[in-house]
């Protein structure tokens, strides 16, 4: 009988965060639409619903170029990554050569690097090869990921070795064998740093803030923070938020497609940490 | 082995792609005849005015070829011109230069002395009020600017509220400023929570806020001092702790918010009686303001005791010459040109700033704009009696250090004005100790 | 001589092919570690010894970076925020998570639902969950403020006082991240055999004995991941701030990042900024280690 109470309990205190949770999500998409003067009401009706403050937005900041930035910028690193990483990822867990050991200590040892030490050094490089303002400032530093070599490097140990013998007694070089034959066993954790890379740069404010100042090449976090920061909203809250909605959509979107790859992605790589 | 060659030649293309960039960002520079490149800044009035003057320009003079493009807008004006002369990449001209940055980019060589140029002194000492060029002359005696414009900062007072309040004058001293804003400030409805108050300020901690609360006051109580004397501290007085006083009280007593509240709360909300800004909102007032809605500028508020003209913080801009022009000469003749009686009426007429000169209310060339714009003869007037920024490389931290106490002791209530002052008095000295000496 | 079999001989060809492919596949690598690793980490040293405004030369400053950061009150107060941010997020943390966890982790309906719910802030950007609780926490107008006075409690300043702009932010941060701990949390859970449990009820343990004897240490080493992941969120916390406070007020939220980024881009000052970066760098790996060593002890 206790046991029956406790479980409703649990069930009503979890509806509970669970609405703690998604409510000012709603909140915030329900205010975007709202008239400027009601929008601090902590209910969603309104007299009216407007799409103004999305024409306001787009009249005022390129936000959708930043959108298409966004994307620009964590695609391409992506697959940098993807391709460059599991090149050394295959080298350091597959191939003997002097050197290794000493290679695979340089990564751990950027791993544990606090980002903090080489940001300043590393924008005054970017200013000094005048790469302040260019995409290239944006997706080099994270073209590849010691990270990810990592993972890659792990997941490709336990192929068995047979594979790869067999491979070359057909004749197939090293790359071959890594993208024809390691690739397609490789789903889990290609879906893994994909993941967990996109979503980083994707989500990333501090190094656009540092090296892009042309509004044409900035992403969306960056623009959003501005947006938020500076006068450009004229103070118009309905106008900020909606830039905020704006970035939510697509990840929500593609979230609630995609969910269970996001979840276990996320877990795997904050374990490994 | 035909694989490793593919990766061996991808790697050499990411190389050749940064090569490309690299390459890409260098300008190229041929050309027959002077190529002046110019920089202004990106908000859309200043953009038309600069169009139409190169165009002008560029018509008169086909030997002197001048580009516009818009600076590179970001955080803040400042970094943009100093990652550009950092990097190399720094245009003939800018006219969006902050004087406070002014003396670093003096300091590291980027910016040409105007004393360098035959007659350039002599012209600028002509424009600008006596006064106001004092505060732009570098501590090495060299001009590195032509001072610009200003935008003279006042109180704008939504006087339909004043007058629901009960209050029929613009406030001139603190004292009536203290009896108007207890008039105004007030809960309506009773629930506890202040819903009209006297002024809106910014109480967000950055210095930069600070220039549109305390510096005006600053400048308007000491008669027209700035925070520096040469390398020395200047505000070390009496003055700035009955400054930071009055603030203080108001902040405790809800005349200012400690929290900046969401939205436009003067124009839209009509929440606050008044705001400390420049002309430039007067086209956003008329646009946004309610069908009641009534305002008037007002000068910043005095001490009860202080005798003289009304001065305030100017908001000044100039144009500097980089030292990396080819063309000095012909980059002095464009700006002289910029800063010209025709094209001062031009930047009136089109951006509703300020040109820093000594004749603006007597030249008849400029009569019939202010007569068509009353409200900005009150701005005019206020020209010569502003102040901007001290020439010195470490006045932001100096700012900074004063933004910091204005925190702890105005809004926030957690020390006395004395000791305020006394704190970023002794943080100030330190700093130009370590770094602001020349 | 010596006798060479031929087949060590074509295995010693081989073995030079696979070390000639090795060098080439790691190449990139080497290039990037080369540029975007090593490079900065020799110039940072370098740049902590100078003076530097990034226009014009370098000005060798000898320790004066070093005795200006020990003198330096805000450097010591973005390090004691930074400590307060850890020391509230951490608990609140393990606690949310581990309670949410231990729900999910029972046969209740809808538990993907929930899971992914709770997941959600986690994939959402920081700006956009900034931006967002701006207005939630806005003094006179917010939602939380309302919603405390349907039950009469008094308007709580949380972003305008300096006592709990940092406490706020911290709750912020919990909110946005408590759905990968709990992810972690119930895999932590879920290698503990039902079993265990039942076998524990057989020899009459109570909850707290189950508690402490299987669950605790079955997600112990998630505590740990939470601990480090929470310490080096809390020395990299920028945007929160930034978005929000702008460190103030009183410098209550001065977070490191947000002190470098001042000093760098505020003030010019890319020796002191670099300074700082090689002071926080350094503290931060000491706590990690610290907290390695402590947690391992434990064990």
């Amino acid at each position: 009988m206790t046991n029956r109470w406790g479980k409703w309990i649990a069930i009503v205190g979890m509806g509970l965060v669970a609405f703690s949770f998604l409510y000012p999500f709603l909140w915030m998409f329900v205010a975007t639409i709202k008239p400027e003067k009601e929008i601090t009401e902590v209910g969603l009706l309104a007299s009216q619903y407007s799409l103004d403050n999305y024409r306001v937005l787009l009249d005022r900041i390129p936000i959708l170029r930043a959108l298409l930035n966004s994307f620009i910028v964590a695609v391409t690193s992506t697959v940098s990554v993807l391709i460059f990483c599991s090149l050394a990822g295959y080298a350091l867990a597959r191939l003997r050569f002097p050197g290794r050991g000493l290679i695979h200590n340089l990564i751990l040892f950027t791993m544990v690097m606090p980002f903090q030490l080489t940001l300043i050094p590393l924008y005054v490089m970017m200013v000094k090869f005048g790469w302040v303002d260019t995409y290239a400032a944006l997706i080099l530093p994270y073209s590849m990921s010691a990270f990810a070599i990592l993972l890659f490097r792990q997941f490709f140990l336990q192929m068995p070795q047979d594979l790869i013998d067999a491979a070359r007694i057909d004749g197939l070089g090293e790359l071959s064998i890594l993208f024809r034959i390691f690739w397609p066993l490789s789903k889990p954790i290609l879906i893994t740093v994909g993941i967990v890379h996109f979503m980083g740069i994707w989500n990333e404010a501090l190094w656009p803030l540092i090296v892009i100042r042309d509004e044409m090449l900035m992403t969306m976090p960056q623009m959003v923070a501005l947006f938020a920061v500076a006068g450009q909203a004229e103070g118009q809250f309905g106008v900020q938020l909606s830039a905020a909605a704006l970035m939510t959509l697509p990840v929500v979107i593609v979230f609630v497609f995609l969910q269970r790859y996001f979840i276990e992605s996320m877990a795997t790589s904050g374990l490994k940490e | 082995m035909v694989r490793q060659r593919a990766i061996a030649v991808s790697t050499c293309l990411i190389l050749a792609s940064i090569g490309l960039v690299l390459l890409s960002c260098t300008r190229s520079q041929e050309s027959d005849g002077v190529q002046l490149l110019l920089w202004s800044s990106t908000n859309p009035p200043e953009m038309e005015h600069a169009r139409a003057l190169v165009t002008e320009w560029n018509l008169a003079h086909p030997d002197t070829f001048v580009t516009l493009q818009p600076i590179p807008e970001g955080r803040s004006g400042e970094e943009v011109l100093i990652i550009a002369a950092a990097g190399g990449t720094a245009p003939d001209i800018c006219t969006n230069i902050p004087p406070i940055i002014a003396p670093l980019l003096a300091d590291a060589g980027s910016l040409l002395p105007l004393d360098s140029i035959n007659g350039a002194r002599q012209a600028i000492e002509a424009r600008v009020p006596e006064e106001v060029l004092a505060t732009f002359i570098d501590n090495d005696g060299l001009l590195y600017q032509i001072p610009w414009k200003g935008n003279p900062i006042l109180i704008q007072y939504n006087t339909t509220m004043l007058h629901d309040a009960g209050v029929d004058s613009l406030p001139q001293t603190w004292s009536e400023f203290a009896i108007a804003a207890d008039k105004v400030t007030v809960d309506l409805d009773g629930d506890g929570a202040i819903d009209r108050r006297m002024t809106l300020f910014n109480p967000i901690s950055e210095w930069r806020q600070r220039l549109f609360d305390f510096y005006p006051f600053f400048i308007a109580s000491t008669g027209g001092e700035t925070l520096l004397n040469g390398t020395e501290v200047n505000f070390d007085r009496l003055e700035t702790e009955r400054v930071f006083r009055f603030f203080q009280n108001g902040f405790e007593r809800n005349w200012f918010s400690r929290s900046l509240p969401v939205g436009d709360p003067f124009v839209v909300g009509e929440k606050f009686a008044s705001r400390i800004t420049g002309p430039w909102n007067i086209a956003y007032t008329e646009r946004f303001k309610g069908d009641n809605f009534e305002y008037e500028y007002g000068p910043i508020p005095v001490p009860d005791d202080y005798v003289g003209p009304k001065f305030t913080f100017g908001d000044p801009k100039s144009i500097g010459i980089f030292s990396t022009t080819d063309h000095p000469d012909a980059a002095w003749a464009f700006v002289d040109f910029y800063t010209s009686r025709s094209a001062d009426l031009r930047l009136l007429e089109i951006t509703s700033q300020l040109p820093l000169r000594r004749d603006l209310l007597s030249d008849s060339l400029y009569t019939e704009f202010f007569s068509q714009n009353p409200r900005m003869v009150q701005f005019a007037e206020q020209i010569p009696n502003t102040r901007g920024f001290d020439q010195n490389p470490v006045l932001q931290e100096v700012f900074d250090a004063i933004a910091m106490q204005f925190d702890a002791v105005c809004v926030h209530s957690r020390r006395t004005p004395e000791e305020g002052v006394e704190k970023a008095a002794n943080r100030s000295r330190t700093i130009l100790r370590l770094r602001g000496n020349k | 001589m010596k006798y060479v079999d031929p087949a060590t001989r074509s295995v010693g060809g081989l073995a030079k092919q696979e070390a000639h492919a090795g060098r080439v596949l790691i190449a990139p690598y080497i290039i990037f570690f080369l540029i975007f690793s090593a490079y900065p980490l020799i110039f940072s040293l370098i740049l902590v010894f100078h003076h530097w405004s990034i226009v014009g030369p370098l000005e060798w400053a000898g320790l004066d970076n070093f005795a200006e950061l020990i003198s330096d009150e805000l450097f010591w107060k973005s390090i004691v925020n930074t400590l307060f941010f850890i020391a509230i997020h951490v608990p609140l943390q393990v606690v949310v998570a581990l309670l949410l966890a231990a729900i999910l982790n029972e046969k209740i309906p809808a538990r993907s639902f929930f899971r992914a719910t709770f997941f959600l802030p986690v994939v959402v950007s920081g700006v956009a969950v900034t931006v967002l609780w701006k207005q939630l926490f806005s003094t006179d107008a917010g939602l939380f403020n309302q919603v405390l006075a349907w039950f009469d409690i008094a308007r709580v300043p949380w972003l305008s006082s300096p006592e709990w702009a940092m406490p706020s932010i911290a709750i912020m941060a919990t909110w946005k991240n408590v759905g990968l701990y709990v992810i972690l949390f119930l895999a932590g859970l879920q290698n503990v055999p039902r079993s265990q449990y039942e076998a524990a009820e057989m020899d009459g343990a109570g909850w707290w004995a189950k508690f402490r004897h299987i669950t605790v240490p079955a997600i112990n080493p998630v505590v740990v991941i939470v601990l480090i992941l929470s310490t080096l969120g809390g020395f990299s916390l920028f945007i929160e701030p930034y978005v929000l406070t702008n460190g103030g007020p009183m410098n209550s939220t001065l977070s490191g990042v947000l002190y470098i980024f001042k000093q760098a881009f505020g003030f010019f000052r890319m020796g002191y900024a670099a300074t700082i970066g090689l002071a926080l760098a350094v503290i931060v790996l000491t706590v990690v280690l610290i907290q390695r060593k402590f947690v391992e002890r434990e064990d």
